[in-house]
């Protein structure tokens, strides 16, 4: 009999080591009865850091920035957004699909992009932690997205749809503040960098992009930088070089 | 766009069964079991008839569910309210398919209440969710009989019910949609019936339910 609700904490932690074993191997190794197997998935809840429990509060705090929210509004958004996982290179969106969910990133990375005639890769938006991503026009007006979306590393999401964000609309209406003022921290940034694209050398823009975002210039491969900017990888190995000889 | 399937319970009769036939129709299948010898069986036998089948074994069932777009409980009756209880906080808002049927041991009868069904149960444990009744009414071995059954499915929310109607299309099998989720209570007691006509008539569990509308 295995009376594991009535395990002392020093016990606990003595047994950690032959929990992980068994459910962080590449197969589970015992078959065990069914009480004690959803025991021991408990236990293993509480000593394996990488759980769920977590997975709200950067949208929480997010959401904090721009409007206050109770533990009650919390608790309702808990019920409409949609947790998931990719893998890396796993899609969110493909081109020709209707955009059925705005994304908001607790882990890992996402980008969007669209590709061209000739079978090459525009990147238009990073999307790492803390941020939002879809294809906003096909999310507000169902038409077929443009752009593809998926995951440069493994990635943990929360998703909602139009009718949950209709819905979060209706029951909290600061909401629709919060959502207004994403959408205008998006449209000022569009504009920035339309603005930038077309008036900026190469250089000015590589160097704004390392100003502005320099996590992403380190996490993301060279060349989707230099898809992201419209300019070619080979300039930012010139700029890069040139960098390092002046410094 | 291919969807991302866990099936909880895949080294059973029944979840090996509908693992093998999602697979076939292209989906990205998690296999989940307490045992996971069972699961490597699986797992082999699908990769034995299906080479490309994009399949794959987690260790758990929190973690799959997680990933999932759609989660298939395929384990028994007795075991569906802690399995939901621990998918609990990572399904809000997905497809949860209720294949269970809550028979006794020896098959004789429901061990729900009249007024309610597994299906049901299923949706109180997980309120956020889109519980949809479907392939209760389908012996694990008439998957691969392709014998255009009908599969019964029965649910509350319109997408969900057309998302799993399509899975059923897939399976080479016809969608018959019988009502609301409370429909549940009938669609579980029919296989019951089934159940009994077999042993009834001295055959090993198959067989299905086939409608013939008369044509005018
Ligand atoms: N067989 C049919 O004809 C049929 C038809 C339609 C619907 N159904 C329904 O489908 C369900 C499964 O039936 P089945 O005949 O396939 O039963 P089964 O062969 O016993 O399969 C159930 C599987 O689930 C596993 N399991 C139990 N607890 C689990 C847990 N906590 N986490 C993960 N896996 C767990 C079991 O492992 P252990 O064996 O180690 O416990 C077993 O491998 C039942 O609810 C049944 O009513 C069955």
């Amino acid at each position: 009999m295995l009376g594991i609700e009535s395990y002392s904490h020093k016990s606990l932690i003595i047994n950690k080591k032959i929990l992980s074993k068994i459910f962080l191997g590449n197969h589970q190794i015992i078959n065990l009865e069914n009480k004690v197997f959803f025991a021991f998935l408990r236990l293993r809840e509480v000593y394996l850091p990488d759980n769920s429990f977590t997975m709200f509060d950067l949208l929480f705090e997010n959401i904090e920035r721009k409007i206050e929210i109770t533990e009650e509004d919390k608790a309702f958004c808990k019920t409409l957004f949609i947790p998931k996982k990719l893998r890396k290179k796993q899609y969110l969106l493909q081109a020709g699909d209707i955009s059925e969910y705005v994304a908001f990133v607790t882990k890992g990375l996402l980008r969007s992009y669209s590709v061209d005639d000739k079978g090459e890769e525009h990147i238009i938006q990073f999307a790492p932690e803390d941020w939002w991503i879809t294809d906003m026009n096909s999310f507000l007006t169902c038409e077929e997205a443009i752009y593809n979306i998926d995951a440069l590393e493994d990635t943990e999401i929360l998703l909602l749809d139009k009718q949950s964000q209709d819905k979060l609309f209706e029951h909290i209406p600061k909401f629709e503040r919060y959502f207004r003022l994403l959408i205008q921290g998006s449209f000022v940034a569009m504009h920035k960098r339309l603005l930038s694209t077309i008036t900026n050398t190469a250089e000015e823009k590589y160097m704004r992009m390392l100003k502005t975002y320099p996590d992403l210039v380190q996490r993301v491969p060279q060349h989707m930088i230099a898809s992201f900017l419209g300019i070619k990888p080979e300039t930012i190995s010139r700029i890069r070089k040139k960098q390092a000889s002046s410094s | 766009m291919k969807k991302t399937i866990a099936v909880i319970g895949a080294g059973g009769a029944m979840g090996s069964a509908l693992s093998q036939s999602l697979a076939a129709s292209g989906h990205h299948i998690l296999l989940m079991d307490k045992d996971s010898e069972k699961c490597h069986k699986t797992y082999d036998a699908i990769f034995s008839e299906l080479p490309n089948a994009n399949i794959e074994i987690l260790n758990c069932i929190h973690e799959g569910s997680w990933e999932a777009d759609v989660i298939i409980p395929a384990v028994a009756y007795e075991v569906q309210e802690e399995v939901a209880d621990y998918i609990k906080d990572v399904v809000t808002g997905k497809i949860v398919i209720s294949i269970i049927n809550p028979l006794n041991e020896d098959k004789s009868k429901l061990l729900t209440s009249p007024f309610s069904s597994a299906a049901e149960e299923l949706q109180k444990y997980l309120p956020y969710s889109k519980v949809v009744k479907a392939f209760n009414t389908i012996f694990p071995s008439d998957f691969k009989n392709q014998m255009n059954a009908d599969c019964f499915l029965a649910g509350d929310d319109e997408i969900a019910v057309a998302t799993v109607s399509a899975l059923i299309k897939e399976s080479g099998m016809v969608p018959q949609l019988a009502g609301n989720l409370s429909t549940s209570r009938t669609l579980e007691s029919m296989m019951l019936i089934l159940i009994q006509l077999c042993r009834r008539n001295n055959t090993p569990e198959s067989g299905c339910f086939k409608i013939h509308f008369s044509k005018s």
